[in-house]
């Protein structure tokens, strides 16, 4: 019997399927080697158990203890992890609630999943400075129009056909959740400058405007689209969303078309 | 007296992070888990950083699997390398198992069989994880609850192979050492006594949950008075070993730890010279 058939065995038995693995084992002392096989299948289920319990904290008080726990025996079953962080475990926990038979017929679940995993992401992205609003006071008028925008990577868009968030923030305080309802939503998360996950949502003017920003327009093109959808000058609305955005720390660096300004 | 000794250290946990930057405790090194890290930013890796300007760091990796028969994982080694440059850690260590097969990662440390087999998988894979590091690394003693019927050696005979032939160090835990004892029935004293002194350089200390009839692993409790009897039988064989507590769970205030490692500290200096306990941070692995 070669190492890597002995390793086949143990884990199939920690997983939950057949396995040779007990005819394999010292029997010795006073502890059985169903015992001490069932240490290791315990074990597997109970950290991925907990992984998700911190990850998804509101998604566990929404569904209830029992409703809970079947997913996560189902989930652990349907995707075994294949990191080495156990931070990415459940990433797939969203996927796999549009596809479990009993949870898909509420789609706002796997939404509030999602939800919580974009938090998530938000809180471990890549770090950078972020912008000052002074650097946009003290831009040249001339610089304006050509200004371009870098975006903190912690920005993350959430579009949603639920009110996950609502629900999300009323578990949070400890209310009843609303109903879940259909209706299109766009909320942005970022980590602060404190290091702290926060979240905003944005109508759309503002979505409009970091979506053109985003594609690496400059002040003067994504004024032009504002006007398209405002109807109006939309400078003064622009100015003070980017101070908005500045003082957040959404952007992380003011590119003047010649120059990052730093 | 040791070259490599650093003193008294702890495991950095995330409950610590604020009280550790703001007090300064007065220990001498920390160990960090290296999976912990291997994120892109945020707050974890501000206060890793921030925590490591002021103290010596050592790196402690959970899923090298360097037992398993999968084909190592160069993506998570060329991580682990960016960490270690990022950090500086006087030594990186990871443990003597595998934690996966085919893909699917277990995320426990399941013990080898101690066959010829074992070894030679073990010490040619140790060998290519050094070379890509380009320095020593320190391989830990699990805990256990099985043991195959295959296997031929003591535990301490196939870590004593393992490591000679690769040429590494010992991480050697004193409360895996006492719960694999009571699990599997051998007097640890012979599993100290059959490590070879000149390999380790530190010693990681925790608590238990005893059922009796076998013991869990679970550093949630406090070091209990076995495990401190086995500490001391340790210094008398190994000399100053670079020793820290590690918990993982029902974790207590920065205080209550800092008060568990200062019974470490008593029981060292009722051992050993005051000499041979004076930190050395230049020389390490």
């Amino acid at each position: 019997m070669s190492l890597h058939e002995r390793q086949q065995q143990l884990l199939a038995f920690m997983m939950g399927q057949d396995s040779e693995i007990a005819g394999h084992i010292r029997d010795h002392g006073a502890i059985t080697v169903d015992t001490r096989l069932n240490i290791y299948r315990n074990a597997y289920q109970v950290r991925f158990w907990e992984v998700i319990d911190t990850d998804h904290p509101i998604l566990g008080v929404y569904l209830g203890d029992d409703l809970f726990n079947n997913m996560v025996r189902d989930y652990i079953n349907a995707y075994p992890s294949h990191f080495k962080s156990l931070r990415h475990f459940a990433d797939r926990l969203p996927q796999f609630l549009t596809e479990d038979e009993t949870l898909k017929v509420y789609p706002h679940i796997a939404e509030l999943a999602r939800f919580e995993r974009e938090l998530l992401n938000a809180f471990d992205a890549p770090d950078t400075e972020c912008a000052e609003r002074q650097q946009l006071v003290d831009l040249a008028p001339d610089k304006w129009p050509s200004l371009k925008l870098v975006f903190h990577p912690s920005l993350v868009v959430f579009t949603t056909d639920y009110n996950v968030v609502d629900i999300w923030q009323h578990i949070k305080a400890e209310r009843t959740p609303p109903d879940p309802l259909q209706q299109d939503e766009t909320w942005l998360l970022w980590r602060n400058r404190e290091r702290l996950t926060e979240f905003a949502s944005l109508d759309n003017f503002e979505f409009t405007m970091y979506q053109a920003f985003l594609s690496g327009d400059n002040l003067e093109e994504v004024a032009e689209l504002l006007l398209e959808i405002s109807h109006s000058d939309p400078s003064e609305h622009m100015v003070n969303t980017l101070f908005t955005w500045l003082d957040r720390g959404w952007i992380s660096c003011l590119d003047s078309g010649l120059s990052v300004i730093k | 007296m040791s070259q490599h000794f650093l003193g008294f250290g702890l495991g950095l946990r995330t409950d610590h992070f604020h009280d550790v930057l703001e007090q300064k405790p007065d220990l001498d090194w920390f160990e960090v888990i290296s999976e912990n890290f291997m994120v892109d930013g945020g707050k974890p890796k501000y206060y890793l950083h921030s925590i490591r300007e002021h103290y010596p760091m050592v790196m402690h990796g959970v899923s090298m699997s360097l037992g398993s028969t999968d084909p190592l994982d160069m993506d998570y080694l060329k991580r682990l390398k960016q960490l270690h440059d990022e950090l500086q850690p006087e030594w990186f260590s990871d443990h003597l198992c595998w934690t996966g097969l085919e893909g699917v990662n277990a995320h426990d440390l399941l013990p080898m069989p101690y066959t010829e087999e074992a070894i030679s998988h073990c010490v040619e894979r140790i060998q290519r994880i050094q070379d890509y590091m380009g320095r020593q690394m320190l391989i830990e003693n699990v805990s256990s609850y099985i043991s195959y019927a295959e296997s031929g050696m003591t535990e301490w005979e196939f870590l004593r192979e393992v490591t000679d032939r690769a040429d590494c160090h010992i991480l050697f835990d004193v409360n895996n050492i006492y719960v694999s004892a009571r699990n599997h029935d051998f007097d640890p004293l012979d599993y100290i006594k059959g490590t070879n002194a000149e390999r380790v350089r530190q010693f990681h200390l925790a608590g238990h949950t005893d059922y009796g009839d076998y013991v869990i692993d679970t550093h949630d409790h406090d070091i209990p008075d076995p495990v401190w009897k086995l500490y001391k039988e340790a210094l008398l064989h190994f000399g100053p070993v670079s020793t820290m507590i590690e918990r993982d769970d029902n974790i207590p205030s920065l205080e209550a730890l800092m008060a568990e490692l200062d019974i470490a500290r008593r029981i060292a200096a009722d051992t050993l010279t005051e000499d041979q306990l004076t930190p050395r941070y230049k020389d390490a692995v």
